[in-house]
């Protein structure tokens, strides 16, 4: 009586696998994984003002800010080695980032300064201007009519 | 706990007498009373940890609980 192959044909003895396929039996293994929680990665417990912060257990050794939901206050709370709570209380304000910001220089202001060429001009303008006034002065101090 | 019967006898015990669970978790019946007490007394003792009441808080809140 001849027996066939029992195995299926995709059947490989362990030790001969591919690299291809141990990556496949790895991969669902490593997507077992657990996933670090959400809240550890985002710690921020709100409570319902101090009353809230002031009933929220801690554990010994530990400092949590509790965030205010119905005010911006931001309670530091703490606990030493006994459990001994103590509490910080922050008040905080947002700040405008409109009213605040500092105008930053950029190529375009560069045009509201004065080159030193456009500053000598000014003063041989300047200089021009008092000559003739004062030629003009002398003139009429002469009896002669004014030139301008 | 994977013994059923371990389980009605434990559930049946708790029936009878439902302070008998504060046993179970090592919790002094005197903390009974407060919540809050027995709460605090799992966290001293590390039987349950700040991101774990941290979590159940959050969960609470969730469900329309004021914290």
């Amino acid at each position: 009586m001849a027996y066939g192959n029992i195995f299926p044909a995709s059947y490989q003895p362990l030790g001969y696998q591919q690299p291809q396929q141990m990556q496949q039996i790895q991969q669902p293994q490593m997507m077992q994984q657990p996933q670090p929680q959400l809240s550890q990665n985002n710690p921020m417990v709100w409570v319902q003002g101090e009353t809230g912060a002031k009933s929220y257990l801690l554990a010994p050794n530990t400092t949590l800010p509790l965030w205010d939901s119905e005010s911006q206050t931001i309670y530091l709370k703490s606990t030493d080695a006994s459990g001994m709570p103590s509490m910080k209380i922050i008040d905080y304000v947002i700040r405008d980032t409109t009213t605040t910001q500092v105008p930053i220089p950029t190529e375009n202001n560069n045009n509201n300064f004065v080159t030193h060429e456009e500053l000598k001009e000014f003063e041989k303008k300047i200089i021009e201007e008092v000559k003739s006034h004062e030629q003009s002065v002398a003139d009429d101090s002469d009896g002669k009519p004014n030139k301008k | 706990m994977n013994n059923p019967l371990q389980m009605i006898q434990m559930v049946n015990q708790i029936k009878n007498n439902p302070m008998s669970i504060l046993s179970q978790f090592g919790i002094p019946q005197n903390l009974s009373n407060n919540p809050q007490d027995i709460i605090q007394h799992l966290l001293n003792n590390g039987q349950i940890s700040q991101d774990q009441y941290n979590n159940a808080i959050k969960q609470a809140q969730s469900m329309g609980f004021k914290i």
